[in-house]
Parts: structure tokens; C-alpha cells; sequence
């Protein structure tokens, strides 16, 4: 039996979990381990997910998608553009550097499906543009914010 | 010997089809234990096509038996630890029966304590009918009426049993497991790692065949579907179901349904594993009026979850009962991720097994009498701001939890 302190066997409001428990889940609150621990660490049936971190927007994907938006070429809803975008402000900068050709391979196959001419040098430049971009807007973003506050980039599942 | 294989993956499985030169020497993997009142158990030719085990009595097979004659299978499932816990008493055990007449009574014993001692339980197949071919499951109190037409080749028919002690439940099946009405029962089997076969058939004796016994999962895997399962966690038999963040305590429409709960369990007699229950909710105004309603979930890709409304025998067509589950934990947690799509309030998880069914949004269209009687569309819009607005509409999830 857990040291549950919840004193509301009849259900209630559980201070020590935040959450308002019915006699049932009073009763897994002391006698399973996995509702506890999970009630524990924050993550228990009821407790609303913690507020998401605050994370940097503007990464190199937002940044790239600004750069081709002011020639015209914009997000479709059957492109894969917004996902590319996210997985880019996921990287950041250093992997998105590290994965250049990846990107540009990219460009490539959504020029070729929207039939516009393309050049992979001119491609990669305005990848390392939007990198370069993104790192003056990070440092930026960095010193308004305490380092506690920001979310560090995960890795990319998309490249690489 | 029997023969014995692992499967491609690591799940253990031992199994035994008899096809070796008669002799009333079964091998190391079987332990003879009763019925041998004329001789003892025996591999034997049968019709000259199919090597069966036999429980010898007299010279003929079918010419007579012993009454509660038994062989344990000597080979343990082994013991796993997943997640902190262990999978003891967790086992499959399959056996074909050959020619069964009339009146046979087979019977499976899973979970027993060693290779001589019986367990707890005794899953019991009776052939009740051989004209309809009907078949009688007895698993301590829990019964189930089922059908199973012998093979025509071989006069075979298939007995299943699958054991989970750590949850606290026996299925047993006749006929293919994955496509045969299942008794479900709440019985534990006890913790034991080994088997047994044998029947109670004194006038008629029993003839087996195909024997295996198999573990049902591993840290990486579940080897057998045998029990529905919510990720690698298998379902309890009995489940509780109940009304929650009814608008977040809000005095509206369905606050009074906060925290009201029910059980649901395991339906028998069915191919798909589901749980039914029923609750009770009453209106609070002078003449109340009662509602039951009836749910059902299944255990499907989308762990349908059907509710059905009551006013006395009447169904009620309530309009509320349409809703986004957030019944995959994967699925929730893509859909966080999403900038475009807000997070769910509230969501499911599997360990500890919590199935979240919501938003419900109650209208003044809908015809459902929980806490305050729902009002008119003339009360709520028409007729200017009603007495209490909040009498109109309402919020409320479902969470099933074990």
C-alpha cells in the first residue's frame, strides 16, 4: 500500500495530486504502484499535461519558409513544406548546417513537383542563409529569455 | 521425444503432436500421474493414419477410460520480469481431442504448482450434444454453451485455454482460438508454471493430440494474442468507468454526473473481447427522472466505446454521442506535438491503463435528463436569456480506467 495522504476516501479533491479522484481512483492511489507513480511524476490519469515549453520559433525552417515566401513560392496544403519546416526548427542550426544536402534534396523535390526550374548551388546558399539567419535570431531570442525558459532542439528524426 | 521449437521470436513454446512409434512410454516432457487402472497413458497408431495419445484402457481406444485420469506435461513456462513484474501463472495451453462422443468431459489444467500437483483450477470442456455438436465450458462458476464440429479428415477438435495470473483471468475456447466464441472468466489460476491434461471419461476413454503449451509474453513482445491488450498491458476482466471533468465543476447541465462510476466487465460468449456495464443518472428536480445508460467498449483498433440511454425500456435518442477519443497514447502525443492542433485536456494512457473518451458536448437539442432536465430551444434562445443559462449546455469525458 502506498503512502497515499489523500484523506478523501469517499473521492475528492487530492491536494497532494491536484486532480479530483473518485473512491475508485482513491483506491488505486494506494494499493496500485503504476497509478501512484504516475500521479508522482505528473503524468497520472487526470493531470492535465504541463504547460509546453517555450520553444524558439524561428528557426532555419521559418526562416527558409520566409526567404521563398518573398519569391512567391508558398505552403500548399498536399506539400510537405509545413513538416519540413518544423523538422528544420527541431534541428536547429547546427544540424540543419550538418544536413545542408538533405534540405537541399528537399527544395529539389518540391520544385520538381511544382515543375520550377531549380539550381542546387543557388538552393544551398539560401539553406546557409536561413541557417545564418536563424542563429542571429536564436542569440536574439536567447538573451530576452532566462536559459532555464528554453527548450533545447531535440534531434532531427528527419535527416541525417 | 516431442518436438519442441522456439518461435522466430524468443517467446517459448513446447509442443508435443505424438507423431513417434507407439509405446506406452510418452518421454522425459510427461509425467503419467492417473489412469492407470488397466495400464497407463500410451502413443498408439489410430486408424492408421494419426499417432494420438491415448489413455490406455483395455486394448481398444474408446472402449473405455479412467475417470479423472491425468498427465502433466513436465515442461515450465518460463518466468519473465516485465516492467517490475513477473509473468507467473501467464500461459497458453492448446490440445485437439480426436473422435470425442457424446457425454466426454475433457478437461485442461493450467497454472499447476509442479509437474505432479494440480493448481487451482481445472477448465472442463463437455461434449454435450454430438448431433449439434455442441460443446459445455465450465470454468468454476462461469459456463458457456459453444459449438465445435470434430474435423472431418482427422476427428479432431480444438481446445484452447490461456491463463493470466497476473490479471486474474482464464479464456477458454473450442475450435479455432482466433475465430471461437470465448468463456472469460475472473477465476486466478494460480502462479504455477506447468500443465496438465486429462478427462472423465470412464465408458468411453480420450484420445489426444497436438498437444502445446506456450508463454503469452516477453519484455519486447506479446507472443500470443490471447488477451486484449492496451499497448503490452493486458486488459483486466473488470473494468470501471466513469464520468469525469463534467464542466470542471461548473454548476451546469451535468454537474451532478461528476464522479459517478460503474463497472463493466468481460462479456463471454463473444469472438472479440468486450466489457458491458450500466449507470443510473437521475435528474434533480422534483419529479426526477431515471436514465440508464448502457456501455459498451470494445476491444477494436479504436476501442469503440458505445453508449446507449434508457427511459425505462425506451430508448432515448440523445444527440450528444459523437466525440474524439483520445484513446491512443501515440496518437495524443502526435497530435501535441502539432502547432495546428491544440493538445487534448485530457488523454489516454495504457500504464497505468486509463482510456479517456471525450469531449461530450451537451446542447439544448439534446435529449438527455442527467442532473437538470434539459430545456427548450425556447427556454435557452428564444425566449430571451433563460433563468439559468448554464441548465442548457454542459461538458462531460468518460474515463475507463482498471
Amino acid at each position: 500500500m502506498n503512502d497515499c495522504p489523500c484523506n478523501i476516501l469517499n473521492g475528492g479533491f487530492c491536494e497532494r495530486h491536484q486532480i479530483r479522484k473518485s473512491r475508485h481512483w482513491v483506491d488505486l492511489c494506494h494499493n496500485n504502484p503504476r497509478w501512484w507513480t504516475a500521479w508522482e511524476a505528473g503524468t497520472g490519469p487526470g493531470q492535465k499535461q504541463n504547460p509546453k515549453p517555450r520553444v524558439f520559433k524561428d528557426g532555419p525552417g521559418t526562416q527558409l519558409h520566409k526567404m521563398l515566401e518573398r519569391c512567391g513560392i508558398q505552403v500548399t496544403k498536399t506539400c510537405q513544406c509545413k513538416s519540413r519546416i518544423r523538422t528544420m526548427n527541431k534541428c536547429g542550426p547546427d544540424t540543419c548546417r550538418e544536413n545542408v544536402t538533405c534540405i537541399v534534396d528537399w527544395l529539389e523535390e518540391e520544385a520538381r513537383k511544382r515543375e520550377l526550374p531549380f539550381n542546387r548551388w543557388l538552393a544551398r546558399l539560401l539553406v546557409l542563409r536561413a541557417i545564418a539567419k536563424a542563429r542571429r535570431a536564436e542569440r536574439k531570442w536567447r538573451a530576452k529569455d532566462s536559459p532555464a525558459t528554453s527548450a533545447t532542439p531535440p534531434q532531427p528524426p528527419g535527416c541525417g | 521425444m516431442g518436438a519442441r521449437r522456439r518461435c522466430c521470436c524468443e517467446c517459448w513454446v513446447f509442443s508435443d503432436d505424438f507423431d513417434r512409434t507407439p509405446s506406452t512410454d510418452l518421454g522425459t516432457d510427461w509425467n503419467e500421474s492417473t489412469g492407470q487402472a488397466d495400464g497407463d497413458w500410451e502413443i498408439i497408431l489410430y486408424n492408421s493414419t494419426q499417432y494420438v495419445l491415448h489413455e490406455k484402457y483395455g486394448e481398444t481406444p474408446g472402449e473405455g477410460g479412467t475417470a479423472d485420469a491425468i498427465v502433466f506435461c513436465k515442461r515450465a513456462v518460463p518466468v519473465r520480469n516485465i516492467d517490475g513484474e513477473t509473468t507467473d501463472g501467464e500461459m497458453f495451453i492448446h490440445v485437439d481431442v480426436v473422435d470425442p462422443q457424446e457425454g466426454d468431459i475433457y478437461r485442461i489444467y493450467p497454472c499447476c504448482t509442479d509437474d505432479e500437483t494440480l493448481g487451482a483450477v481445472a477448465v472442463e470442456f463437455e461434449y454435450t450434444d454430438d448431433t449439434t455438436d455442441a460443446w459445455l465450458i465450465t470454468i468454476g462458476s462461469d459456463t458457456l454453451e459453444t459449438t465445435g464440429e470434430p474435423n472431418v479428415l482427422t476427428g479432431e477438435v480444438s481446445l484452447s485455454v490461456c491463463a493470466d495470473h497476473t490479471n486474474g483471468q482464464i479464456k477458454a475456447c473450442v475450435g479455432a482460438r482466433w475465430a471461437s466464441p470465448t468463456l472469460y472468466s475472473d477465476t486466478d489460476p494460480g502462479s504455477g508454471q506447468y500443465a496438465a491434461i486429462g478427462h472423465d471419461n470412464a465408458d468411453t476413454g480420450a484420445l489426444f493430440d497436438n498437444f502445446s503449451i506456450g508463454e503469452l509474453r516477453i519484455p519486447t513482445e506479446i507472443c500470443l494474442a490471447c488477451f486484449c491488450t492496451c499497448e503490452d498491458q493486458l486488459m483486466p476482466y473488470t473494468l470501471y468507468g466513469e464520468f469525469k471533468w463534467c464542466s470542471d465543476g461548473t454548476n451546469d447541465r451535468l454537474s451532478c454526473m461528476e464522479g459517478i462510476d460503474w463497472t463493466m466487465t468481460a462479456v463471454s460468449g463473444t469472438t472479440t473481447m468486450i466489457w458491458t456495464g450500466e449507470v443510473e443518472v437521475t435528474t434533480v428536480e422534483d419529479t426526477p427522472v431515471v436514465q440508464r445508460i448502457v456501455f459498451t467498449l470494445t476491444c477494436d483498433a479504436n476501442w469503440t466505446l458505445s453508449m446507449v440511454v434508457y427511459e425505462g425500456e425506451t430508448q432515448v435518442e440523445c444527440a450528444c454521442f459523437s466525440s474524439t477519443w483520445y484513446g491512443d497514447p501515440d496518437t495524443a502525443a502526435a497530435r501535441w506535438e502539432d502547432d495546428d492542433d491544440p493538445a487534448p485536456e485530457h488523454y489516454s494512457t495504457c500504464s497505468p491503463l486509463a482510456l479517456v473518451y471525450g469531449p461530450w458536448e451537451v446542447n439544448v437539442q439534446d435529449d438527455c435528463n442527467w442532473c437538470y432536465k434539459y430545456l427548450t430551444p425556447l427556454d435557452c434562445v428564444i425566449g430571451g436569456p433563460p433563468a439559468d443559462p448554464t441548465l442548457c449546455n454542459g461538458v462531460f469525458w468518460i474515463v475507463i480506467s482498471e
